[in-house]
């Protein structure tokens, strides 16, 4: 893909998407717990965490964001596609999340990499550094859905007994479960959007009068 | 059974899967008359969709029948509503509308199209959807309204004839809601669950165990101002979310239809200033 921009720095493709999808990279992803803290106040269990993040990477936002991510990544103007990304947040802190980390991420692709985006959802956001420096979709959208479940195991720790090698086991039993995600959404566009989560929509409308909260979503 | 069916007798199955198909469209405009006054612009009824008005003077309000008793495979029912500019259109169903087992897997396809004028009230309040077994459809509404314009849809859906003891096992529900503010989209809402959907409900993620579901908006200036009451009535399987600047947006989920209902019709009461049409309260 040839899109006329110079491209900065010589750098595998592996490893620049492994620092863009980092935890380490600064845009804030640890703050939001994507409704997880109040469904765990609502009840939710261990034994329940890991069908409730393949839930979200099958039935709801991995899902979606993986589309949102190919549709962004084949446009040079995501307008339409970061509409179709904020119209289907179902709920204040949803849109608040996405909003967030796609404006710290622009942030950084605009001030290290030299690219013309700005106040792009995350996943919109992704997908135009994606298309600019020529990085690989498919693989760009395993490691994101890998690092989303990574950052909830992470916010899980904080909220319910689960010790570092159970987190591990899980983020383990779910990585086969990101590719799948990946593969599934090859050839769809945003018209092929679904979301079934109804319970993580529901938690995460709790979660924005849930109080004592530490985290933003 | 009086017929004996030998092994080379197929009719029997000839006779049971030949279900005639039903279509129906309808449309029904609401405007204002003056001095307060409501009446109905047009009124188009096709086929199997037919309108039963409520008489009264401030809003043109009534029923939307769909005489076939219920959809299957290769049903199609369109209905269209539009409240003119200031006027009042408020539309429920006569009854849950079934959707029956089909048998070739094909859909059958109910959309809905709502416009709302500058300062006109439109209310979308059909009664639940049953999905029965095995049954297979295609949703869809699309509502186009203003910044001036007031509102309110609800979509409760119950999954099985749970009195019965039935789960759907089998079966597949499209649904998709549009909705456009001064040309704008607004909110996109869109749901695919397919093959074991009660399975599907069972997970923590998707359903938690309901076997009933709600989803409900309402657009209006004065939208925010009802989230803090809602809140309170909510029980703790729904929530309610000021998604944007005067849009409101409500799921719920309940193990059964009377309980999605108990849970509805507090916020809907409110959301309707108590005036929910009597079909509701049957």
């Amino acid at each position: 893909m040839d899109t006329g921009a110079p491209i900065p720095m010589r750098t595998d493709a592996t490893i620049l998407l492994a620092q863009w999808l980092s935890p380490a990279f600064p845009v804030g992803a640890f703050a939001y717990s994507s409704g997880l803290e109040a469904a765990v106040a609502g009840g939710l269990i261990v034994d329940e965490l890991q069908d409730w993040l393949a839930d979200f990477l099958v039935h709801g936002t991995g899902r979606s964001d993986a589309i949102l991510i190919r549709a962004s990544a084949e446009t040079d103007d995501p307008a339409e596609v970061d509409e179709t990304a904020r119209a289907f947040c179902a709920s204040r802190e949803r849109l608040l999340e996405t909003e967030s980390i796609g404006r710290a991420f622009c942030l950084q692709l605009a001030n290290v990499w030299d690219l013309p985006v700005a106040n792009l959802t995350y996943p919109v956001a992704l997908g135009q550094g994606l298309r600019a420096l020529d990085l690989p979709v498919d693989l760009a959208i395993q490691m994101y859905l890998h690092a989303y479940v990574s950052n909830m195991i992470a916010a899980a720790q904080r909220l319910m007994p689960l010790g570092h090698t159970n987190g591990q086991r899980i983020l383990t039993a779910l990585t086969p479960l990101c590719a799948e995600v990946a593969e599934d959404t090859k050839g769809l566009g945003c018209d092929d959007i679904t979301s079934q989560c109804f319970a993580a929509d529901i938690a995460a409308m709790q979660h924005e009068v849930l109080s004592p909260r530490i985290f933003r979503t | 059974m009086f017929l004996t069916v030998g092994p080379d007798i197929t009719c029997l199955d000839h006779i049971s899967t030949k279900q005639p198909r039903s279509h129906g469209t309808l449309l029904i405009t609401s405007k204002t008359l003056g001095d307060g006054r409501c009446g109905l612009g047009v009124l188009r009824q096709q086929g199997s969709a037919k309108f039963l008005s409520v008489s009264r003077r401030d809003a043109v309000e009534g029923v939307v029948i769909n005489t076939s008793g219920g959809i299957t495979g290769g049903d199609t029912l369109r209905i269209e509503g539009q409240a003119g500019e200031g006027a009042v259109l408020r539309l429920t169903t006569q009854a849950a509308e079934r959707i029956y087992s089909s048998n070739d897997q094909s859909s059958g396809t109910v959309s809905t199209h709502l416009t709302a004028a500058p300062n006109a009230r439109l209310d979308w309040l059909p009664q639940e959807t049953i999905l029965f077994d095995n049954a297979y459809l295609r949703r869809s509404l699309e509502a186009s309204i203003t910044s001036t314009s007031r509102f309110l849809m609800v979509e409760p859906v119950i999954f099985g004839r749970l009195a019965m003891g039935e789960t759907v096992r089998q079966g597949q529900l499209s649904d998709r809601i549009t909705i456009r503010r001064d040309g704008r989209i607004l909110f996109r809402d869109a749901t695919m669950l397919r093959g074991d959907i009660s399975a599907q409900l069972d997970r923590p993620g998707v359903g938690n165990r309901a076997r009933a579901m709600a989803f409900v908006l309402y657009a209006s200036p004065d939208a925010e101002a009802y989230l803090d009451r809602i809140r309170t009535l909510l029980p703790p399987t729904a929530g309610a979310s000021l998604v944007t600047t005067g849009a409101l947006v409500m799921r719920f989920l309940a193990p059964d239809g009377f309980g999605l209902r108990q849970a509805l019709l507090p916020v809907l009461d409110l959301l309707t200033g108590n005036d929910l049409p009597r079909s509701w309260r049957l």
